[in-house]
């Protein structure tokens, strides 16, 4: 196990490093709530539910990257947290974390409608996502909250449209992401956190995941609407749909989100 | 393109597919919520082949003979004491049903014996005001044969290193230490560790721990060592009393667990309330917690401590002491050391 995380930190500092040549750069950030139904029966055998809040930043950049063109580098950082509450309404938990993804989607396809006014590109490629976070449940006493480790290397692909509306050229874009192999933290089915850490018996808390222990996907809905015809400014609309599920030592876990956020994309002309 | 965008298509669905969901899925009725702690007691509860040996408790025989008890017209409360006798089998003070109106409890390990406790008596012999000290939740006074008292009520709060550092470093010149334990019902593992580590000048084997690894009553990992390091504070080295009653219990049962390793000790009382199992929540399908048994811990020797530890001296509180104000177990205890 310690192999396969050395192997993909590797893989990620390599990957990172290595050199990208310039090109259009595209941040946004937004920001905005929705609904969380978590499940993890290490803390119950029940899905709680509530209102969640979600941030998230956005870069893309136009690179080429090991000798490849028209590389869409892109990095995603979303913070997340949930105030959830037990089915019978008389317990409460929150759940919340960090993920970082960087991707390297290559720029497949493109098709143009009607006089060129519209345009659809189709992206795909590897993404390294790492994440943590943690469910705690106010009312268990040895067992009062998990801890949520991860490290995988997901497939994502991209379609994007751009189109002319109210003289504005604006652009849709679905994007998704699927774990396929990493690594993951998990206590075992009835194992303490103080066995884990205070006896550091904790040498088979990383797990191998795979799609088979861990399907999960992540659905990105974005529209840019320019402020002003031509403007390097846009206000983007954002729906995010994250579905992580896993079975980690019999320990099921899901984490069912929906966001709606409200930003704004910047766009950096190529240098 | 299009086979790749089929293969996403196909991934996509596969994925929608295999939804991770609730394992216990009874609704909330009064049939629902029995099948639901029936369920995740047989999946959870880490004692069951024990209390088998011991008790004769058969947790399927034990369903059949409840489930005839549940149906529909029953109140709450009367739901709430059927569920509450059916994990009673078991005779764990660790199993516990929640409602907002009651804790469901199993006391015998204690109520079923003499308390052998009177705390006047012991505050008696700690004096007022100012006549014991303080080392965080720990009170302490030097007794007139120059024996230490330290009366150890509970581990549910922490106590510092250097609060006991300054508990032995005023106590040094006694010729001997009483650590009374009686009454403790336990707490934090690491507190009473912490305190266990003021007695040993080696790291010591005390014992063992392993978990549930699936549903199955004997799913368990490898027992692994538990060791107890001694501390870098201020550590005892003369001889030491510890006084222990049937309400000694989780991890003040475990704290004598690791004591009775220790060569300078003597366990004296009564046997210890038990409760060697590590204690999990989970909840019911109308939200009453459930808590339960999760992890084992065994002495050094691979034995159950579930039902308590023997002392090295059984010694009864004299009810005619107590009424002259005297503690049987605290003189035994003096006379020991003293001579």
């Amino acid at each position: 196990m310690k192999r396969i995380v050395s192997f993909l930190l590797l893989m990620a500092t390599v990957v990172s490093a290595y050199g990208q040549t310039g090109g259009e750069r595209a941040h946004s950030v937004v920001f905005g709530g929705g609904g969380a139904d978590v499940l993890d029966t290490y803390l119950s055998p029940y899905s709680y539910t509530g209102p969640a809040l979600h941030l998230q930043r956005q870069t893309e950049r136009t690179v080429r990257t090991f000798g490849i063109d028209d590389i869409c580098f892109q990095t995603l950082l979303d913070i997340d947290c949930a105030f959830l509450e037990n089915p019978a309404g008389n317990v409460d938990e929150y759940a919340g974390g960090a993920r970082f993804s960087t991707a390297w989607l290559k720029h497949l396809s493109n098709w143009k409608l009607g006089m060129n006014t519209s345009a659809f590109s189709l992206y795909a490629g590897p993404m390294l996502t790492g994440y943590l976070g943690g469910v705690y449940n106010e009312r268990n006493g040895n067992n009062p909250a998990q801890g949520k480790a991860e490290l995988t290397v997901d497939l994502s692909a991209k379609l994007k449209w751009d189109f002319n509306l109210l003289r504005r050229r604006m652009s849709l874009s679905y994007q998704l992401a699927v774990p396929l192999i990493g690594v993951a933290f998990s206590p075992e089915y009835g194992q303490s956190y103080y066995e884990a850490f205070s006896l550091e018996d904790g040498h088979t808390n990383a797990v191998f995941a795979h799609v088979g222990n861990m399907p999960s996907m992540r659905h990105l809905l974005s529209l840019d609407i320019p402020i002003r015809k031509a403007s390097s400014t846009a206000l983007r609309l954002t729906y995010a749909g994250y579905f992580m599920q896993s079975e980690f030592n019999k320990l099921r876990y899901h984490s069912y989100t929906h966001s709606f956020m409200v930003g704004v994309t910047k766009y950096f002309l190529r240098k | 393109m299009k086979a790749k965008l089929y293969i996403l298509l196909s991934c996509t669905v596969l994925l929608l597919s295999s939804c991770v969901k609730e394992e216990i899925t009874s609704s909330d009725t009064r049939r629902g919520n029995f099948e639901a702690l029936w369920q995740l007691m047989d999946q959870r509860y880490c004692f069951f082949d024990y209390k088998k040996q011991t008790l004769g408790v058969d947790w399927d025989e034990v369903h059949g003979r409840y489930e005839a008890m549940i149906n529909d017209k029953m109140t709450n409360m009367q739901l709430f004491e059927v569920l509450c006798n059916m994990v009673g089998e078991l005779k764990d003070g660790h199993v516990n049903l929640t409602a907002s109106y009651d804790l469901g409890r199993n006391w015998s390990y204690h109520e079923d014996y003499d308390k052998n406790l009177d705390e006047e008596v012991v505050e008696g012999y700690l004096g007022k005001g100012n006549d014991y000290m303080f080392a965080s939740s720990l009170k302490y006074r030097i007794l007139d044969d120059n024996i230490g008292y330290v009366r150890c009520e509970s581990f549910s709060n922490g106590i510092g290193d250097g609060n006991l550092s300054v508990m032995f470093d005023n106590l040094k010149g006694c010729n001997g230490l009483i650590l009374d334990m009686r009454g403790n019902g336990g707490g934090s593992l690491d507190t009473a560790e912490k305190l266990a580590s003021r007695f040993t000048n080696e790291k010591t084997l005390v014992g063992y721990v392993y978990h549930k690894t699936g549903k199955g009553h004997n799913d368990f990992s490898d027992p692994v060592e538990v060791f107890v390091e001694p501390s870098k504070g201020v550590r005892w080295q003369k001889r030491v009393v510890v006084l222990t009653n049937r309400e000694t219990f989780s991890a003040a049962n475990d704290f004598v667990k690791s004591m009775k390793r220790f060569p300078n000790v003597t366990v004296m009382g009564d046997k210890t309330g038990g409760g060697s199992g590590l204690p999990f929540s989970q909840e019911l399908p109308n939200g009453w917690g459930v808590r339960y048994s999760a992890v084992v811990f065994l002495d050094a020797d691979k034995q159950q401590i579930e039902f308590g530890i023997e002392p090295d001296v059984y010694v009864s509180l004299n009810q005619d002491d107590v009424v002259k104000g005297i503690d049987t177990i605290i003189e035994t205890a003096r006379n020991y050391l003293v001579n």
